[in-house]
C-alpha cells in the first residue's frame, strides 16, 4: 500500500519545543489508524498537521510525497477539500437542514449541483440520516449532529478521513453505532485516522493503534 | 440548491441588528463624506474661473508699431502662459494719464499682463524685474503687497481643505473597516468551518461581500436622503444670507454623489472581502 501521509520527526505538542518527543509515522491508503493518547498529548495537533491547518516548525509532513511546508495556500486548501474532517465538537450550520448542510458542503468543495444532491442523499443514507433530512441543525441532538458531521465528511468522496475524539459525549449505543459506521467506511476503502484518549470499547479488525503516550516515554 | 444570496440571507437572520447598525453608521459616514466632497467641489467650481494677478506695463510711446510689436512678443515669450491686453486711455483716470504723459506730451501704450493662477509671487516679482530691464519698457507696476496677501489666503484655504479632508476620509475609511468587521461577526462561524473544510477563498467570502453590498447600497440611499435634507435645509439660507452661490447645479451634485456612492460601495465590498479572507479556519 502506498503512503498517503508521512510524518518525519515532527515534534509532539508545542512545535520545536526542546525535549518534545519526535513522531515519525506513515498513514497508508485504506488504513484505519487510531492515535491513542492522554489529554494534551498532541493528538489534535497531529491532525492539524496532517490536514495542513498548522505547519510543522521542525521535521516535515509529506502528502503523497509532497512536503506540506512547501505547499501554497491554494494547494493546502485543495488538500483539505480532499479530506473528510470530523472535529471533536460537532460544528454544523444550525440554520440549515441536514440535507442543506450536506449539499452546501459538497457544492463548496467543488461538486456540481446534481452531484451535490446525490452525494448528500447517499451519505445521509450511509449514516442513517435519511428520515431526518428536512430537520434543521438547531433541532438535532448531539448524537445526530455527530452523524451529520460524519456524513458531511463523506460528501466530497475524501481520500482520507480525520476524526478528532469523535466518540466523546456519545453514549454506549451511539459509540457502537459510530464505530460501526467507521468500520463500514474502512471496509469500503476510506482511510481513517481517529484520535481517542482511551482504547476503543469494541474490537475492530485491521485497526492500527499508534500510542502517543508511549512516544512521550 | 443553496445560492450565495440564500447563504447571505440566512446569515442576516441571525445578524439583523448588527446589519442595521452597520447601515446606520455607513449612512452617516456617507452623509459626512458627501457634505465634504460637495462643499469642496462647489468651492473649486466657483473659483476655477478666477484668473491670476496682473502687472501693468508702460511702453515707451516713441517706439514705432514694429518695435512695439517686437517688444510685446519678447515680453510674451518670457511669460508664455500669461495673457496680455491693452488698456485704453479712456479706462484710466485723467490725473493718472496726465502724470504718465508729463513732459513727453504723448500717452504711453499701457499693457495689462495677467499671470496664470499658479504663478507664485516671487516668480511674478522676477518676471516684473526682467520686463522692466527690457529696452522700450518705461515702467512695470503691480501691487505685490496685496497679491502676496491674496496668495497667503489661497494657501490657507487649500491647507484648511486638506486639514479637513484627510481626517474625514480617514474617519470614513475607519468606519468602513469597522463595519466590515461587524458584518463578519455574525458570519465568521460559517467562514471558519468552510475554511477548515477546504472551500475556495471566494466561496467563503462571497456571502459577506454580498451582505456588504446590500448594506452599502442601503447606506448610500439613506445617506443621500440625509444629505439632500441637510443641504436643502441649510444651503438656500446661507446663499441668501451671504449672497453667494455655494453649490454647483443639481445634475453636477447628483453626479458627484453617484461617484461617491460607487466608491463607498466598492470600498465596503473590498474591505469585507479582506476581512472575510482573514478569518482563521477552524482547527481540530
Amino acid at each position: 500500500m502506498k503512503a498517503l501521509v508521512r510524518m518525519v520527526k515532527v515534534p509532539l505538542q508545542g512545535w520545536n519545543r526542546d525535549g518534545a518527543p519526535l513522531v515519525t509515522m506513515e498513514i497508508r491508503e485504506g488504513e484505519f489508524v487510531l492515535l491513542l493518547g492522554n489529554n494534551g498529548s498532541g493528538k489534535s495537533s497531529l491532525l492539524n498537521l496532517i490536514s495542513g491547518l498548522s505547519l510543522p516548525e521542525s521535521g516535515e509532513v509529506f502528502i503523497k510525497g509532497n512536503a506540506i511546508s512547501r505547499m501554497s495556500e491554494h494547494q493546502l486548501r485543495q488538500w483539505r477539500s480532499r479530506i473528510g474532517m470530523i472535529p471533536s465538537d460537532p460544528v454544523i450550520l444550525e440554520d440549515y437542514t441536514i440535507e442543506e448542510n450536506l449539499q452546501l458542503t459538497a457544492l463548496l468543495l467543488g461538486k456540481s449541483v446534481q452531484e451535490a444532491a446525490s452525494n448528500a442523499r447517499e451519505c445521509a443514507a450511509l449514516c442513517g440520516l435519511e428520515p431526518e433530512l428536512k430537520r434543521k441543525g438547531s433541532e438535532l441532538s448531539v448524537g445526530l449532529k455527530k452523524r451529520l458531521v460524519i456524513a458531511r465528511s463523506l460528501v466530497n468522496q475524501p481520500e482520507l478521513i480525520l476524526a478528532d475524539s469523535p466518540m466523546e459525549a456519545l453514549d454506549n449505543d451511539a459509540q457502537e453505532e459510530f464505530l460501526y459506521i467507521c468500520t463500514k467506511l474502512a471496509q469500503i476503502g476510506y482511510p481513517i485516522v481517529m484520535t481517542s484518549s482511551y482504547p476503543l470499547p469494541f474490537e475492530i479488525r485491521a485497526l492500527r493503534v499508534f500510542n502517543l503516550n508511549e512516544v512521550q516515554k | 440548491m443553496i445560492s450565495t444570496a440564500e447563504r447571505a440571507k440566512r446569515s442576516l437572520k441571525t445578524g439583523k441588528r448588527t446589519f442595521f447598525l452597520v447601515v446606520a453608521i455607513l449612512s452617516l459616514a456617507f452623509c459626512l463624506l458627501g457634505q465634504m466632497v460637495l462643499s469642496f467641489y462647489s468651492f473649486y467650481q466657483a473659483h476655477r474661473g478666477v484668473m491670476g494677478d496682473e502687472a501693468t506695463i508702460f511702453i515707451d510711446p516713441t517706439l514705432n508699431d514694429k518695435e512695439t510689436e517686437k517688444l510685446v512678443q519678447k515680453i510674451q515669450s518670457l511669460t508664455p502662459a500669461s495673457s496680455m491686453r491693452e488698456i485704453q486711455p479712456a479706462d484710466v483716470l485723467e490725473k493718472d494719464i496726465l502724470k504718465l504723459v508729463e513732459a513727453r506730451k504723448k500717452v504711453p501704450l499701457i499693457l495689462a499682463l495677467q499671470f496664470p493662477a499658479d504663478v507664485s509671487v516671487s516668480e511674478m516679482r522676477e518676471h516684473a524685474a526682467d520686463i522692466k530691464k527690457m529696452k522700450g519698457v518705461e515702467a512695470v507696476t503691480a501691487n505685490f503687497e496685496w497679491i502676496e496677501k491674496r496668495h497667503t489666503l489661497r494657501e490657507a484655504i487649500a491647507l484648511g481643505i486638506i486639514a479637513l479632508a484627510v481626517p474625514t476620509v480617514l474617519l470614513v475609511a475607519m468606519l468602513i473597516v469597522q463595519s466590515s468587521l461587524r458584518l463578519r461577526s455574525f458570519m465568521s462561524d460559517e467562514q471558519r468551518l468552510f475554511g477548515m473544510l477546504g472551500a475556495s477563498r471566494f466561496s467563503i467570502c462571497a456571502p459577506q461581500m454580498l451582505v456588504a453590498f446590500w448594506a452599502s447600497l442601503l447606506s448610500c440611499l439613506f445617506g443621500s436622503m440625509l444629505l439632500a435634507l441637510s443641504l436643502w435645509g441649510s444651503i438656500p439660507l446661507l446663499e441668501e444670507a451671504f449672497e453667494v452661490k455655494l453649490l454647483a447645479d443639481v445634475q453636477t451634485c447628483a453626479a458627484v454623489i453617484a461617484l461617491i456612492a460607487l466608491m463607498t460601495i466598492f470600498a465596503t465590498v473590498f474591505s469585507s472581502m479582506v476581512a472575510a479572507s482573514l478569518t482563521k479556519p477552524l482547527k481540530f
